[in-house]
């Protein structure tokens, strides 16, 4: 009884910390809303609401499968690329071969799949450090989807398959259901499976992990293989409502998706966040980057400021953890 | 005297067998990749080849000793390539708006000196992983190099800097002397200094330097601010040679530099990289792309067959070297 009282209570207080954590976070994009509602009257309208979340869609499920990464204190440099070919596999499966939609998506699939284990064996069993294994197959899997279209821009694909990218269901886009059925999986993994602790304990410390009978390599390819197959989804997503699929197409999604990781307050060093955090923090550079359309920012200036926003990020994310430290002292 | 004689010759044989030894594992293939280059087309070993690869491999060379100086130290830095991008614009434009060849010059250097001290700040001062503030830094100059030139190349033709990229002295390129001068001095650096030796230290074990009373955060922060200013030189000896900045030419530089350097047998946070086999790395680098490049391999199959190829050199040099 008494053992029951204690866990339900460490629970409620995980939870109520967690949220107290993102709070921040949820502040910083209402604010966001509130100034980009007064600097535009089209910010509030419900479709353009409805469009920011569709297209904050992709970045969310690609995001997601980088917190899994992040959590493990490793990174995955190689998830643009993955997003790119997850989405250049099925395209010229369709459009070359002519193979059924749901084969081709399959493949693409799979393939998100494969670079994910050559990642986790990169990693784990040749032991390169996360960002030099993950960077060197980032430009091996370019080169490839290059090889793959030959430069081309396919474009035109069959109803079916747009349906995932544009096709509306009780009037919310496809897109926004795919995200959030992927994020409740990710956070049933995270928070209610013997994986999801495990990932936590990894990041935490991965010596101790191991020490304490953690199969850590294993632990390590699995989940390099979800967040493979969550670049290719959100790739193949990508492709669909875009209607046009080339090998660069990933290459200015992944820095979005990591500084989604860091203002969603997930530690770089590992063990320390979530993937809620994750969501909000690609809210939020989704909400960025439409205010900086609506008022007529430079496109040109996009790479700049996102730039500029990771690393102020991780340094506000940095300062506010030594104070932590040093009150806890 | 014989027995002095014949120890002479096991010292001689000893130090041939460990001179060997110290070469990286794919010194042979490279050696094998000129044979089969040379055989499969007799014009990779014309002489105007030869300078074309050798004058476009002195930028390279320069990017991957200081991709090997900071890996030596247990960092790492991404934005070695938006660095070199970024200078050669700066110079570019400070030139189209009249300035003195010199005062450009000058003001593309620091601006690499401006993007180390802010990867060096954040790293040391702040903690943060190196990779996330390089990967930063990377899109910040690269995104800048765009917006500034407005995403198309911006030429140079101040006789001054040209001469400077094409020029010889002692019939010896430029680009290339100044490429041996940074070699030397970062040899130098990093194996007759305290400087160099702090480096390798921290790069061992950084607490334990810290603790052993390296300035830590001081040493960090300065082969930051070495590497962008010597990638923001190598920046300005590129545009000038090709006489034109555009914004994109150093996209994938800082993956080569950080490949050459691996392959050339830095293994990263072990602090026993070596400067001098860098060299191996970007040799094989510039020899596959030209090689490529000279067999006919179609322009869109390239960039993954090296890809492949650095990504299995870099497999191919870290297993060996943990089987040792």
């Amino acid at each position: 009884m008494t053992m029951k009282t204690v866990e339900d209570k460490s629970k409620k207080f995980s939870l109520s910390a967690n949220l107290v954590n993102s709070l921040p976070r949820i502040l910083i994009l209402g604010l966001l809303g509130v100034v980009l509602s007064f600097l535009s009257p089209y910010f509030l309208k419900t479709n353009n609401l409805m469009n920011i979340a569709s297209i904050a869609s992709i970045p969310i499920i690609l995001a997601l499968g980088e917190t899994l990464i992040v959590l493990t204190g490793n990174i995955d440099l190689s998830l643009g690329a993955v997003f790119s070919i997850g989405g250049v596999v099925p395209a010229a499966l369709m459009k070359f071969l002519e193979v059924p939609v749901p084969i081709a998506i399959l493949a693409g699939l799979l393939v998100g799949a494969f670079m994910g284990l050559m990642n986790g064996l990169l990693i784990s069993k040749i032991k390169l450090p996360s960002m030099i294994g993950s960077y060197a197959l980032k430009v091996a899997v370019t080169g490839i989807a290059v090889a793959i279209l030959q430069g081309y821009v396919v474009y035109g694909f069959p109803d079916s398959f747009r349906f995932l990218g544009v096709e509306r269901v009780l009037n919310i886009p496809v897109p926004i259901y795919i995200a959030t059925i992927t994020f409740v999986i990710i956070w049933l993994i995270l928070r209610r499976t013997i994986l999801g602790r495990k990932i936590y304990a990894m990041g935490a410390n991965a010596d101790a992990a191991r020490l304490s009978g953690i199969k850590v390599d294993r632990v390590l390819i699995i989940t390099y293989i979800m967040a493979g197959v969550l670049a290719a989804v959100a790739g193949i997503v990508q492709v669909s409502r875009v209607n046009s699929s080339h090998a660069f197409l990933g290459d200015t999604m992944l820095l979005p998706a990591i500084a989604a990781v860091v203002i969603g307050g997930t530690s770089m060093f590992g063990g320390v966040g979530g993937v809620f955090g994750t969501v909000i923090g690609a809210l939020i550079m989704s909400v960025i980057d439409n205010g900086l359309n609506l008022v007529g920012a430079p496109s040109i200036l996009q790479q700049f400021i996102v730039g500029v926003i990771i690393l102020l990020a991780v340094i506000i994310d940095q300062t506010v953890r030594r104070i932590a430290d040093k009150r806890m002292r | 005297m014989q027995t002095i004689e014949s120890t002479k010759k096991n010292r001689i044989l000893e130090g041939a067998k460990k001179f060997i030894k110290s070469f990286p594992p794919l010194t042979w293939v490279v050696i094998l990749m000129i044979i089969f280059f040379a055989i499969a087309e007799p014009s990779f070993f014309d002489i105007g080849n030869i300078t074309n690869v050798i004058r476009r491999g002195s930028s390279l060379w320069m990017l991957a000793t200081m991709a090997t100086l900071v890996l030596i130290s247990g960092g790492l830095d991404l934005s070695l390539g938006s660095v070199l991008t970024f200078s050669g614009v700066v110079l570019a434009l400070l030139l189209k708006a009249g300035a003195n060849a010199g005062i450009a010059s000058l003001a593309a250097l620091l601006s690499g000196t401006f993007v180390g001290v802010l990867n060096g700040f954040l790293v040391s001062v702040f903690g943060i992983p190196a990779f996330i503030v390089t990967l930063g830094s990377m899109n910040i100059f690269a995104g800048l190099s765009i917006f500034f030139t407005e995403s198309s190349a911006v030429f140079i033709s101040d006789p001054r800097m040209v001469f400077f990229g094409a020029g010889a002295i002692l019939g010896i390129p430029i680009p290339i002397l100044i490429a041996v001068l940074i070699f030397v001095v970062s040899f130098v650096m990093l194996h007759h200094t305290s400087f160099g030796r702090n480096l390798v230290a921290i790069g061992e074990n950084e607490t334990g330097a810290h603790l052993s009373g390296v300035n830590t955060r001081r040493t960090t922060w300065l082969i930051y601010v070495y590497a962008s200013t010597v990638a923001a030189l190598a920046g300005i000896v590129l545009s000038s040679r090709i006489q034109s900045a555009d914004p994109t030419v150093g996209v994938g530089w800082e993956f080569e530099a950080i490949a050459a350097s691996i392959m050339g047998g830095t293994l990263r946070g072990k602090g026993r990289g070596n400067i001098t086999t860098t060299i191996i790395g970007v040799v094989l680098i510039l020899v596959l792309r030209n090689g490529l490049n000279i067999i006919g391999v179609p322009v869109m199959w390239r960039s993954a067959v090296v890809g492949l190829f650095l990504l299995s050199g870099i497999i191919i040099d870290v297993t060996m070297r943990r089987r040792e």
